[in-house]
């Protein structure tokens, strides 16, 4: 047994040995109903509420739960789900049963199709109580980082992405997301919304569209999928013009290509958006051999993304979602877990009750397959007509627009930004601003990129305009997409991420 | 189907003309010279009227033409149009902008209590029941929406086709340039294969294949019976498409007719599929408050039951230095142990686990995982239950899965289900881990464990 996978101290900075930028301890808490396991949608249903409780069960068995604080969380009532939920939709999900509808009437027959259950959302034994669950859980976590009880908040049996106001949709019956979101609200100004699950986030997108104070990203497979929304150029409306953004993306998407998006998106969006609380849906549906995903990321890819956002010290909440290969969403919602609490964990799963399911490597993670990835840039040049497929210089471009002060609402936003002690456009902070001890890592991140893009506060001057046609000029394929800025960018990240690469420090090699 | 697109492309265009000022739409316009705004407005016209129809009996009558308070005629179309543009009733009432919209009317500042009210007494349900209506959600502005429903209100009412002068050569062109339409309120579906009768599928990269299929063609059908799919796709996005590639028509057509669609590989074409966008208005978005940097209290329940709390630093060294630990000895690859062994090593990390945790061992549920779940049940009862996954029909799995009670009488449908997952699963797995390694899967559950069945127990 190396230290590696040991991998805590009790100093603040030395949690994770493998990893730079977020070395210092979070307070988590983390939301689990004993009874998630068991509600069941139906034979051949690949939604499987089973696999929250094979996640929960590595995580106690890894011990990461003497690292947090775990909740059973509060049943979410009818009114509860109202706050976003529409009466007659929540009244429906509330007094529905498979009994109720072997009655057979007309009236069943409707409401099931005006609310869109029946097949993707089947009506199951316990539908209710466990949207209940689900609910409770991220409003839960929602209220833990109101209370500033804790810095990241966990709830995997969350992160129902796709249900909308009155209707259900893709395997979600009520957002618990938007739900949370609007609890996060009550205490925060502006709250990021970030969706890396395979499908496109619609649901959080629909409900936060016309607003700028619920910014949401999501990184999806587009075209010829579900849910067929979560095109490049949605970007909001009204007051929520720019707060949408989507990051469109073709199979196979890689550990590479993913961390070379994601990063420096959010990196912008963090520093542009400045949101006050965090929400990440980590569906793992986007991780290699998904049951219905397609895109070819590793576990440690995924929970790049958390370990990303992490290390902005803004309070986060994690939320499941989708996932339909079992072994691999316990895995990675395990993984991410541990990421969460600021451990390495070994790949060597401990014995468990699901051990067989993890048979015949019992490892933790798994490789990718070496399926073909299509986003590469000789695909991106050839759809690069439809515009259909990201790039991050798209991307970035409408960051740019939203950052130069085309919008009143945002432009008004960052000069109150910039009179925020920690604003990006302070010029010369002298005094930490938060009362945590800043990491240097980040308090690094916080000073860089800003300044270089966007100087000072002249967020009116033309200079991003400049910065604007450049994007605008740049090749649309992920070779070109690391030109000018990117690459900037990345030159300045690099000293924080570059260690960021987790070693497994693991006695677990490939070969042996 | 060249007569569809153009004709897609016009009205976005016309439309917009006659009521856009929003500088995105008429960015993304192509060049068309033609106006359409009478045919907008009486598809409006005939849509409000199936919505009254519709809705007249359990709600009040409303009387049509609408007369303000000083004798003046109030043009609902025009009113519903320019409101949807500036982003629906509640968007326009929370900035503000009811001033511009009476403005824009040409009509006196006075009346603007009153044309709010009419709009939310006439306009506003119509709005949810537009959206509710059509399945295909569509961009911010009106033309989609209203252009969205029109086949669906013909399929819905056949009567209503016939009724409809100005209409039926538009439809028919539609109708025909869109071979392959199917049922009007066809949904995408996240799932395909689940509720099909003959499942027939290999494994997981199968399964996957059959969703897209499933749902490209799904896609069609949505597009075809909406046609803000087409009509905003080309509006917003295929304006910009066509003009790259010309032969985009031809080839959204050949994708349309092959309904098998299994040609299609996972390359993804901007024009083989229609775009959809998001509906906005009272019955899609939360209601946001504005930030007066007030802090509203949570309630405390939400906290929930704390179970576990973070042990104090003081703990032991040597427990600390178990977090993020796997399991020790043998390298994984390693000879398997044989599943008795295995299932030894795990009942001692239970006992483990079970001491460190107290009560918290129960309240986490751990009392309820594993194959500790099967001393509950006799042997009968797991034959019982090993016959009907073996069952061959998927019927007789189906039948078995709706009503479990009605085969194990002891049994409620949760202890099933948690038999499933933490017994049987964890059998089959047990076996095919040691018997055939390189064809694993949990997940694909129905199909395959059935052939196992024989051998497993």
């Amino acid at each position: 047994m190396g230290s590696g996978e040991m991998g805590v101290a009790e100093s603040g900075g030395a949690s994770l040995p493998s990893v730079g930028a977020d070395a210092t301890k979070r307070r988590v808490t983390y939301f689990y109903e004993p009874t998630i396991g068991d509600y069941y949608y139906g034979q051949g249903h690949p939604m499987k509420p089973h696999r929250i409780r094979m996640a929960h069960n590595l995580i106690i068995h890894y011990a990461l739960h003497r690292r947090m604080q775990i909740n059973r969380p509060f049943l979410a009532a009818p009114e509860d789900i109202r706050r976003f939920h529409s009466d007659d939709y929540v009244d429906f999900l509330s007094s529905v049963s498979p009994e109720i509808l072997s009655e057979n009437s007309h009236s069943h027959y409707r409401q099931l199709k005006r609310f869109n259950v029946g097949e993707d959302c089947p009506v199951f034994d316990g539908l209710f109580p466990f949207c209940q669950a689900s609910a409770g859980g991220s409003i839960g976590a929602a209220v833990r980082l109101n209370r500033g009880d804790a810095d990241i908040a966990i709830n995997w049996a969350g992160g129902l992405h796709h249900a909308k106001k009155a209707e259900a949709s893709g395997f979600c019956y009520v957002n618990d997301i938007v739900l949370g979101i609007l609890e996060l609200l009550k205490v925060h100004r502006r709250v990021l919304y970030v969706d890396i699950d395979v499908h496109h986030g619609d649901g959080v997108e629909e409900a936060f569209y016309t607003t700028d104070r619920v910014m949401t990203v999501s990184f999806h497979k587009f075209g010829d999928f579900f849910p067929g929304t979560g095109h490049i150029k949605d970007t909001g409306v009204g007051p929520g013009k720019d707060y949408a953004l989507n990051v469109p993306l073709n199979d196979g998407m890689d550990d590479e290509n993913f961390r070379a998006l994601f990063r420096p998106i959010m990196q912008k969006v963090m520093d542009v958006y400045q949101p006050d609380a965090v929400v990440l849906q980590c569906g793992a549906d986007s991780l290699s051999g998904d049951r219905l995903g397609c895109f070819n990321l590793s576990v440690k890819g995924h929970a790049d993304c958390l370990r990303f956002l992490r290390s902005f010290n803004v309070p986060l909440m994690v939320l499941g979602g989708g996932g339909y290969t079992v072994r691999n969403v316990a895995r990675c919602w395990c993984y991410e877990t541990a990421v969460a609490v600021g451990v390495e964990p070994s790949n060597k799963l401990p014995y468990n009750e699901y051990y067989e399911y993890f048979g015949p490597d019992y490892t933790l993670h798994v490789e990718p397959n070496n399926m073909e990835n299509l986003n590469t840039a000789k695909d991106m040049e050839k759809i690069r007509g439809g515009g259909l497929c990201c790039t991050a210089d798209k991307v970035l471009q409408q960051l740019y627009v939203t950052a130069s002060g085309k919008n009143l609402v945002l432009n008004t936003l960052l000069e109150q930004i910039s009179r925020l002690p920690h604003a990006p456009s302070a010029p010369f902070q002298t005094t930490p601003s938060t009362t945590e001890v800043p990491e240097e890592e980040e308090e690094d991140m916080d000073t860089r990129p800003k300044r270089r893009i966007w100087s000072g506060e002249d967020y009116d001057s033309d200079p991003d305009e400049d910065e604007d046609e450049k994007a605008g000029t740049k090749n649309s394929n992920l070779t070109a997409h690391m030109s000018v800025e990117i690459t900037k960018l990345n030159r300045r990240t690099a000293d924080g991420m570059e260690e960021d690469k987790p070693e497994v420090k693991h006695d677990v090699h490939p070969s042996c | 189907m060249e007569n569809g697109s153009s004709l897609d492309r016009l009205e976005a265009k016309t439309f917009t003309e006659s009521h856009g000022n929003g500088d995105c739409l008429i960015e993304d316009l192509v060049d068309s010279p033609d106006h359409d705004s009478a045919k907008q407005k009486s598809l409006f016209s005939q849509q409000f009227s199936v919505y009254l129809e519709e809705n007249c009996s359990r709600d009040n009558m409303r009387p049509v033409p609408v007369i303000l308070g000083d004798g003046q005629l109030l043009d609902l179309y025009q009113l519903f149009s320019l409101v949807k543009e500036k982003g629906g009733y509640d968007a326009v009432s929370r900035n503000g902008l009811w001033y511009s919209v009476i403005t824009e009317l040409g009509l006196d500042l006075h009346v603007l209590a009153s044309v709010k009210l009419i709009y939310d007494k006439y306009l506003r349900d119509f709005e949810g029941w537009l959206s509710k209506t059509k399945r295909v959600a569509v961009n911010q502005t009106s033309d989609g929406s209203l252009l969205g429903t029109e086949n669906l209100i013909i399929n819905k009412l056949p009567n209503f086709h016939m009724n409809v002068e100005p209409l039926p050569n538009f439809l028919a062109v539609r109708k025909n340039a869109e071979p392959n339409s199917g049922s009007s309120s066809q949904k995408v579906t996240m799932h395909p294969v689940m509720y099909e009768d003959s499942v027939d599928h290999q494994g997981t990269m199968e399964l996957r294949r059959s969703k897209r299929r499933h749902i490209s063609s799904n896609c069609r059908c949505t597009s075809c019976n909406s046609n803000s799919c087409s009509a905003n796709g080309n509006k917003l996005h295929c304006s910009v498409n066509m003009a790259a590639k010309p032969d985009a028509t031809e080839k959204k057509k050949s994708a349309a007719k092959s309904k098998s669609a299994k040609k299609k590989t996972s390359e993804p074409s901007s024009n083989e599929f229609p775009v959809k966008h998001v509906s906005i208005g009272p019955r899609f978005q939360a209601e946001v408050p504005q930030w007066t940097g007030e802090i509203s209290e949570s309630d405390s329940k939400w906290l929930g039951t704390q179970v576990w709390s973070v042990k104090d630093d003081s703990e032991l060294a040597t427990k600390i230095d178990l977090v993020g630990r796997g399991r020790r000895g043998k390298c994984s690859c390693d000879i398997q142990g044989s599943v008795d062994y295995v299932r030894f090593l795990i009942a001692e990390n239970r006992m483990k686990l079970k001491l460190e945790l107290g009560s918290a061992f129960y309240q986490l549920g751990f009392d309820k995982m594993g194959e500790e779940v099967s001393l509950q049940w006799t042997a009968d009862e797991e034959k019982i239950f090993k016959d009907a996954m073996s069952s061959n029909t998927p019927s007789q799995k189906k039948s078995f899965w709706d009503n479990p009670s009605k085969y194990l009488i002891e049994k409620t449908r949760k202890d099933v289900v948690s038999y499933y997952f933490n017994a049987y699963i964890i059998k089959l797995r047990s076996y095919q881990n040691r018997v055939t390694p390189e064809n694993v899967d949990s997940d694909n559950d129905e199909i395959e464990f059935g052939s196992f069945g024989d051998k497993l127990f």
